[in-house]
């Protein structure tokens, strides 16, 4: 069953230096109880459409136009109140920074139980109760005790179970991660995606993974889209991307990641930097910094395709589909890289001949 | 450039303390308590390597690498430097200098060789600052050029990291996090130093970028023979870039060795959870993830003899017993739940099979059998453990906590229960030429449960936490 579907979002922000559009035109669903990756640099408008999913874009940003139905009712036209009924009842959003997400004169407890009275109408004691079972569940010791102590008393892993827990509280359908462990040390960073995985298992949630961590989407997703300059680049199950990606900006970022036991002596790089939203380049906004761009690359702007057949992408769940110009063969040189699969590890590492172009 | 006989950074001994205490009422009450950040390390770095020095967050790295450059006073230990110092028979001559040693104006003479890269580039930059004289500060504080020279120097550097040379005149918040870096970089050339500090360098930035800054340090190390501090706590990168590694824990070295010995067996237990946490990008990567118990301890406070022990997934048990390892550390847990605690409840969340009655519960409301299989159940211990000693003392401890005897309870857990870890202190065993573990596991002295102490004083005498 579909659970959300977002058609043709665009959000904009003015701004004195012009009009950002940090998501232009996207697309993308997510099924029941999958756990779906969004995967991108910084300001590529991966953090803004999780916000636009829970309607907390502020001035002076506003959502353009498209919709996001959830569950078959447009979240863009209900009123603030159907809004705020929704919003950490059935989707609940778990932030990077948790200490920043905590508030500091209340209680973790209290913080956790208060979204529990709210939306579950259990009464104080009830919603004590299930608090502390929560923050056991999400593996806090001592959770009796630590209901009472604030966030300050909490490690930065600690913390970030405790927003778990208060994401999980009211067992939403629908959980948005924003790079929900880019703050934390690797071994706390291991514990917490395990949690959160066998979780949305346990609660059958569904998840929207925000992440620049190639590594953390292997690990926990099922399917994934790369966004560019505010639109999908790539969108694919998760194996295929990894095994087989068919977008230049995609393979880029595979190749650039230093791996454990290759023996390469300079890493691959995408040369240049992210565009600035204000002024996209025109046709393909991944052209000055793709090596395979030609001329046409300047024109036209790609649609999302099937590499395939070379048609328009039919949005369908687990297609493929990658928006370059190579699969409409209005490329001429085609792409030219190879996925190298390291034998003993067995770990795919994309080969981009002529990536390296450091300017 | 390749002389590697002689270090050209020694640390002896390197401690750094941080008062942690809340003022001059509490010195004079003699109630201060020290952060020991960087406790008692030995370090070298040889000329041209880059060595990478990794760690969880508060295990001290950025310590030691501000108190390698006295950037901040170290509270103990010597740092030698081989400083070039040009005779008549040719270049190539080193002084050993103690950086500790040296005034202040000496030290600000020898910054010309010993330079630093900071992780954050947004806030190391001066943003009143042209870039330009961010990067031609340093010229002129060492008077190495003025006037056009200056100018020359300052287009120079910025071509050579990569930037435009017209933009000299810009300040840095017209630039994007990698061009920060860039600049930073650009800074710490610009006095043609020997030895840079990098530390972080690449955390805040995206991985295409990060693929850029790593590749231009290591172009610039090629190009001017530089040798690199490198600082970071993300293993691959740190893997990518090393020659040798240092992996700190808690303000000491776990483990060194050159890059192939760290990573790949023996490992120290610390390293091997380290290794095995990094998320693979590979969808169908099946690997064994070890998860460490708990999280860093304090150090103000740091566990007694290994520090890792009361993590550590291979803490070896006492020789007596007979045990698996999962269920000895499950007790080790326990007992250190049991230290930490002030109340019996508070060992595990309470459940009387969910009646519907939601007072909270105490250790009145359930059956001692019941409280027993929770207990159990919240360490992953099995219900009966096959050492009947074993079982015994567990059995006992329980009781003892049912019975809300705490201090007893933590008595009989703490005298049935002790590994040698937490008692001896491992020190540095070289498990090859290149490589020095500090692990009890690779330690000769201990070796089949009895430890021979090399230094006259048994095993015992120093039993006590």
């Amino acid at each position: 069953m579909t659970l959300l579907e977002v058609n043709d979002l665009t959000v904009k922000f003015y701004t004195q230096d012009g009009v950002v559009t940090a998501v232009d035109n996207l697309s993308y669903q997510i099924e029941s109880g999958e756990k779906f990756g969004v995967v991108g640099e910084s300001g590529a408008g991966k953090s803004v459409t999780a916000l636009s999913l829970m309607r907390l874009i502020d001035s002076p940003g506003q959502i353009e136009s498209g919709e996001i139905l959830f569950k078959g009712e447009d979240l863009l036209e209900m009123s603030e109140e159907e809004v705020r009924n929704i919003r950490g009842n059935e989707i609940a959003m778990i932030f990077q920074d948790a200490q920043t997400a905590l508030n500091p004169v209340y209680t973790v407890g209290e913080q956790i139980a208060e979204a529990i009275r709210h939306h579950l109408g259990h009464d104080e004691a009830e919603a004590r109760e299930r608090t502390i079972q929560l923050l056991d569940r999400v593996g806090i010791p001592e959770a009796e005790t630590r209901f009472s102590d604030y966030p300050h008393e909490f490690s930065g892993g600690m913390q970030q179970r405790a927003v778990i827990a208060m994401a999980l509280s009211c067992d939403p359908d629908l959980l948005l991660c924003d790079e929900p462990t880019t703050a934390l040390d690797v071994t706390i960073e291991a514990q917490i995606l395990e949690e959160l995985e066998e979780l949305a298992d346990d609660f059958d949630t569904a998840i929207q993974l925000i992440t620049h961590d190639l590594g953390v989407v292997a690990e926990v997703c099922d399917r994934v889209m790369v966004m560019y300059g505010g639109k999908p680049v790539e969108k694919a199950p998760v194996e295929e991307l990894y095994y087989d990606p068919k977008h230049p900006y995609t393979v880029g970022l595979m190749s650039s990641i230093p791996r454990v036991g290759d023996d390469r002596d300079r890493l691959q790089t995408i040369p240049g930097t992210m565009p600035d939203l204000v002024e996209l380049p025109p046709g393909c906004s991944f052209h000055p910094r793709c090596p395979y761009a030609e001329e046409s690359c300047t024109r036209k702007e790609p649609p999302l395709l099937d590499p395939e057949t070379g048609e328009e992408a039919a949005g369908t769940a687990n297609e493929h589909a990658a928006a370059c110009l190579e699969y409409s063969g209005e490329l001429q040189g085609g792409l030219d890289y190879s996925v190298e699969i390291n034998d003993s590890q067995g770990e795919p590492t994309a080969v981009n001949p002529e990536g390296d172009r450091n300017d | 450039m390749t002389r590697h006989d002689e270090p050209i950074l020694r640390a002896e001994n390197l401690t750094k303390y941080y008062d942690s205490s809340g003022g001059v009422i509490d010195n004079l009450l003699g109630n201060s308590q020290w952060v020991k950040a960087v406790d008692g390390v030995d370090f070298e770095l040889r000329e041209g390597e880059t060595l990478g020095v990794v760690g969880e967050s508060g295990c001290g790295k950025s310590t030691l690498g501000q108190a390698l450059l006295r950037l901040i006073e170290p509270t103990d230990g010597s740092i030698y430097y081989q400083e070039r110092v040009d005779s008549e028979g040719g270049s190539g001559q080193r002084e050993e200098i103690d950086l500790t040693e040296v005034s202040s104006s000496r030290l600000r003479d020898l910054r010309t060789d010993l330079q630093y890269i900071f992780q954050d580039p947004f806030s190391s930059l001066n943003p009143r600052l042209t870039v330009g004289d961010i990067i031609g500060e340093p010229l002129d504080i060492h008077g190495i050029a003025s006037g056009e020279d200056r100018d020359e120097h300052i287009y120079d550097l910025l071509e050579t990291v990569g930037l435009n040379p017209s933009h000299a005149h810009r300040y840095p918040h017209e630039f994007s996090g990698g061009q920060r870096q860039r600049i930073g970089i650009a800074r710490a050339l610009a006095v043609d130093p020997e030895v840079i500090i990098c530390d972080e360098p690449v955390s805040a930035l995206d991985v295409s970028v990060q693929a850029q800054i790593l590749n231009l340090l290591e172009d610039l190390q090629e190009e001017f023979g530089l040798s690199y501090v490198f600082i970071a706590h993300d293993l691959s990168v740190v893997e990518h870039i090393s020659d040798r590694i240092a992996v700190m824990y808690l303000g000491e070295f776990a483990e060194v060795g050159t890059t192939e010995d760290v990573f790949s067996p023996p490992y120290h237990p610390y390293t091997e959870a380290l290794l095995s946490a990094i998320p693979e990008p590979d969808p169908l990567w099946e690997g064994e993830q070890i998860f460490l118990s708990g999280t860093v301890p304090s150090p103000i406070d740091p566990p007694s003899g290994c520090r890792f022990h009361t993590r550590c997934p291979r803490v070896i048990p006492p020789a007596e017993y007979d045990l698996e390892q999962e269920v000895w550390r499950s007790i080790m847990d326990l007992k250190l739940r049991v230290r930490g605690v002030d109340t019996a409840e508070a060992i595990a969340v309470l459940d009387d099979g969910g009646n519907g009655d939601n007072e909270p519960l105490t250790l009145d409301d359930i059956a001692r059998d019941n409280f027993d299989s929770q207990v159990r159940a919240e360490f992953d211990l099995p219900q009966t453990i096959a050492d009947p000693t074993v079982e015994q003392s567990l059995s006992q401890a329980i009781d003892e906590l049912y019975a809300k005897n705490l201090g007893a309870a933590q008595d009989l857990l703490e005298d049935a229960f002790t590994s040698p870890c937490e008692v001896h202190q491992p020190e540095q065993v070289p498990t090859g030429k290149t490589h020095r573990i500090s692990c009890l596991l690779y330690d000769d002295r201990y070796d089949d449960g009895q430890f021979r102490s090399t230094s006259g004083g048994t095993g015992d005498a120093i039993a006590d936490d």
